[in-house]
C-alpha cells in the first residue's frame, strides 16, 4: 500500500515539476557522481552567486527530492499530513515557483534507471560528472553497468551542451567517448601540465591550517586559489566549477 | 581476579538500574536515554538497507563513503571543516571513539584532566586505558563553569589531555566560548590534547548558541570531537557515533578503531545516513519537548526549595539537585528508591564534588517526571 501511494507521489511531483520547468526554462546543471556531487553543486552555486546569479535550489537528489527541490516544497518525512498539504500546493507552485536562470542540481544514483528517470524530469544541457566508484555496485551488478548509467547521462546533452568529466578517474574520463556535447575535464596533478583550452588542472596542491591551496590552470593561464575546507575533493570541486563557469561564459549562458 | 579490571567498576548508573529492578513499580529518572523511539524516516533508511542486501558486510574501516561525507556536510553547516576522507570515523557509538583515542594518544601511565562532576564512564575508561583520571572541580557556584585555576594546578608533567564533555553531564549545562578558548589556550600552554564529547550539542534551551573548539582552525592538531547520533536522533541502541579531528592524529586513532571493532555496525551507518538527510525536523521537536520536560522538573524542584537547590538546565537533560545534609549521595538515593520507588543517580558518580548531589533526567517522559518529582517531594517531607 505504501508503496503505491509512494509510486503516485513520484508521478504527480514529476508531472508539476515538469511544468514548472517547462514554464521557467532554466538551464540545468547537472552534477552527478558516486562522491563529491554535493561539494561540486556548492562551488558551482558560490561562483555563480557571486556573479549576481541567485540560487536557491536544495541538494535533494532522489526521484521524489528532485521534483520537491524543483517546486520549492520541503519533504512531508513521515507524515501523511504534510504530504497531503505537498500535494495540495504542487499544482500551485507548478505556476508560481520561480526557478534560478540556471538550476543546478544533483543527480543522484543508486540502482540502474535513476538517472534515465531524472533526464526526463530535467534534461541537463550542462553535466558534471565528478566520480564513478565502488559505492552502490550491489546494486548496478558491477563497475562497467554502472559507468553505463552515466554513459546515458553524458549521451543526453545535445552538441550545444558541455559535459565537464573528472580526468582522474579512468571510468569517467572514458565518458567522453560518447558525448556529442563540448567536452572539457578537470584534474589534480603533481605534474606540471601545460595549460590547454579543454583542461582545468589543479597543481601545487597542498593543506596548510587554514585550509587547502593550489593553482588551477586553465585557458592558458594559472591563478592561485585557497579554500577553508579540507580534503582534495574540495580541490576538484573547484576545478569543475571553474570548468563549468569558464564554458557557460564562452558559450554567453551567463 | 583480573589486574587491568582490578581498578573499574560497573557504572553506578547501571548499579541503580540493576537495584531498581528489584522493585515493582519503580519510576525511573536515573538512566539518561531519551524516552523517544527512533524516528521512523531513520528506521525505513536502515530496513531498505537491509532489503537492499548491503548490510551484511564489513564496511570500510572509517565507515561508509556516503555518510562520511554526510557528516563532513554536516560539520560544515556547524562552521567546522575535516575532510571526510582522512578526518572523519565513523565509530560504535562515542564510548568506542572516546577509547580508541585514549589508547591512541596515551600509554599506561598517563594522566587525563576531566571536569569534576562529569559524566561516570569516562573515569572507567580512562582506567581501562591504564591512565589515571585526575579532576579539576567545576565552579558550582558560577553555574558548574572552569576554574582554569584548578585545571591549571592539576596539570603534571604525566598530563596527557583535558577531556570532558560538553554540554556536560550531569549538570545540564554548557562550557562558554570564552571558557573554551581560555581552556584550549592552556592546553597549547601545556602541549595537551583536548577531547570534547559533544553527545547533547543539539539540545540547548533559553536561545545559548554553541561553541565547539572544532570550529576553531588554530587547534585542529590537538582538538579531538566525538559525537554520537544516540541522543540527538533517539539511537541509542543503534551504536553509532564519530570522532574526527586533524588527518594525523585520525590516522593513528583509526589503526585502534579497526583492531576494536573493525568497523561500526553497518545497518547503522545507513541509519546514521537518514538521520543526517531527513533528521534535523526530529531534533527541532526533541528539543522542544525537553524544554518542556525542563521546565516541569525544575517547578518540582522549586517546591523543594527548602530542601533542594540546583542550578537551572540549560543544555541536556539533566539537573543536578544539591541536598542539605552529610547523608552519602549512593545511601540516599537506595533509601529513595526503597522508599519512594523513585531511581535517581548518586552524585557522586560523578565525582567527588558530585557528592551531596542527584542527578535527575529529564529525558523521560512527561508522565514520569510528574510521579517522579511527585515521588521526591513525599520522601524529602516525610525525611527532614
Amino acid at each position: 500500500m505504501k508503496r503505491l501511494a509512494k509510486i503516485i507521489l513520484q508521478y504527480y511531483l514529476y508531472v508539476f515539476a515538469k511544468l514548472a520547468l517547462w514554464r521557467c526554462r532554466p538551464f540545468v546543471i547537472a552534477v552527478a557522481g558516486t562522491t563529491n556531487k554535493t561539494f561540486t553543486k556548492q562551488a558551482i552555486e558560490s561562483f555563480l552567486k557571486a556573479r549576481g546569479i541567485d540560487l536557491a535550489v536544495p541538494s535533494f537528489n532522489t526521484e521524489i527530492g528532485l521534483p520537491l527541490a524543483i517546486l520549492g516544497l520541503k519533504s512531508g518525512y513521515n507524515s501523511y499530513q504534510r504530504w497531503l498539504a505537498i500535494m495540495f500546493l504542487a499544482p500551485f507552485r507548478a505556476f508560481y515557483v520561480r526557478l534560478p536562470k540556471i538550476a543546478v542540481f544533483e543527480f543522484g544514483a543508486d540502482r540502474p534507471g535513476d538517472l534515465a528517470y531524472l533526464i526526463s524530469l530535467a534534461p541537463p544541457k550542462a553535466v558534471v560528472i565528478t566520480s564513478i566508484t565502488q559505492r552502490y555496485l550491489e546494486q548496478f551488478g558491477g563497475i562497467d553497468q554502472a559507468a553505463h548509467e552515466y554513459e546515458i547521462l553524458v549521451k543526453s546533452v545535445n552538441q550545444n551542451g558541455l559535459v565537464v568529466l573528472n580526468a582522474d578517474i579512468p571510468e569517467v574520463n572514458n565518458l567522453k567517448l560518447v558525448s556529442r556535447a563540448k567536452t572539457v575535464f578537470f584534474s589534480v596533478t603533481e605534474k606540471d601540465m601545460p595549460a590547454s583550452d579543454n583542461s582545468w588542472l589543479i597543481t601545487n596542491f597542498k593543506t596548510t591550517t587554514e585550509g587547502i591551496t593550489g593553482q588551477l590552470v586553465c585557458h592558458h593561464s594559472t591563478k592561485n586559489f585557497n579554500l577553508k575546507r579540507f580534503g582534495i575533493h574540495h580541490a576538484l570541486a573547484y576545478g569543475a566549477a571553474s570548468a563549468v563557469i569558464d564554458n557557460l561564459l564562452e558559450m554567453k549562458i551567463i | 581476579m583480573f589486574e587491568r579490571t582490578k581498578s573499574i567498576q560497573l557504572s553506578v548508573i547501571k548499579q541503580m538500574e540493576l537495584l531498581a529492578s528489584r522493585y515493582a513499580n519503580v519510576v525511573s529518572l536515573a538512566q539518561g536515554i531519551p524516552s523517544f523511539d527512533t524516528p521512523s524516516a531513520i528506521k525505513r533508511r536502515a530496513s531498505r538497507a537491509l532489503d537492499d542486501g548491503v548490510v551484511a558486510k564489513y564496511s570500510l574501516s572509517p565507515g561508509l563513503p556516503e555518510l562520511r561525507e554526510l557528516i563532513e556536510l554536516s560539520l560544515a553547516n556547524e562552521n567546522m571543516f575535516y575532510d571526510w576522507q582522512s578526518e572523519i570515523i565513523v565509530t560504535a557509538g562515542s564510548i568506542e571513539a572516546l577509547t580508541a583515542t585514549l589508547l591512541t594518544i596515551t600509554m599506561p601511565g598517563d594522566e587525563i584532566i576531566i571536569p569534576d562532576p562529569t559524566y561516570t564512564s569516562y573515569r572507567e575508561v580512562i582506567r581501562l586505558c591504564g591512565c589515571e583520571p585526575v579532576y579539576a572541580k567545576l565552579d558550582e557556584a558560577n553555574g558548574w563553569a572552569f576554574d582554569l585555576t584548578t585545571i591549571k594546578n592539576a596539570i603534571s608533567e604525566k598530563t596527557k589531555a583535558i577531556f570532558f564533555c560538553n554540554p556536560n553531564n550531569p549538570t545540564g549545562t554548557v562550557y562558554s566560548k570564552e571558557q573554551l578558548l581560555a581552556l584550549a589556550q592552556l592546553a597549547e600552554e601545556h602541549n595537551l590534547y583536548i577531547i570534547s564529547d559533544e553527545a547533547y550539542k543539539d539540545f540547548i534551551y533559553d536561545g545559548l548558541t554553541f561553541f565547539s573548539l572544532g570550529q576553531d582552525l588554530k587547534f585542529r592538531k590537538r582538538f579531538i570531537r566525538v559525537f554520537t547520533f544516540s541522543k540527538a536522533f533517539a539511537m541509542t541502541g543503534w551504536r553509532v557515533g564519530y570522532v574526527h579531528s586533524d588527518a594525523s592524529i585520525i590516522k593513528e586513532i583509526m589503526k585502534v578503531h579497526d583492531a576494536l571493532v573493525t568497523c561500526a555496525p553497518v545497518v547503522s551507518q545507513y541509519a546514521a545516513m537518514g538521520a543526517l538527510e531527513m533528521g534535523q525536523e526530529w531534533i527541532t521537536l526533541f528539543k522542544k519537548e525537553y524544554a518542556k520536560r525542563r521546565d516541569l522538573i525544575c517547578t518540582g524542584l522549586d517546591r523543594l526549595g527548602d530542601k533542594l537547590t540546583y542550578t537551572r538546565p540549560t543544555s541536556a537533560y539533566f539537573v543536578m539537585p544539591k541536598y542539605q545534609g552529610t547523608k552519602p549521595s549512593f545511601e540516599l538515593a537506595v533509601d529513595i528508591l526503597a522508599k519512594v520507588k523513585l531511581a535517581t543517580v548518586p552524585g557522586s558518580a560523578f565525582g567527588p564534588s558530585g557528592e551531596n548531589h542527584l542527578r535527575l533526567s529529564f529525558g523521560r517522559k512527561e508522565e514520569d517526571i510528574i510521579e517522579g518529582m511527585k515521588r521526591l517531594e513525599q520522601y524529602f517531607n516525610s525525611n527532614s
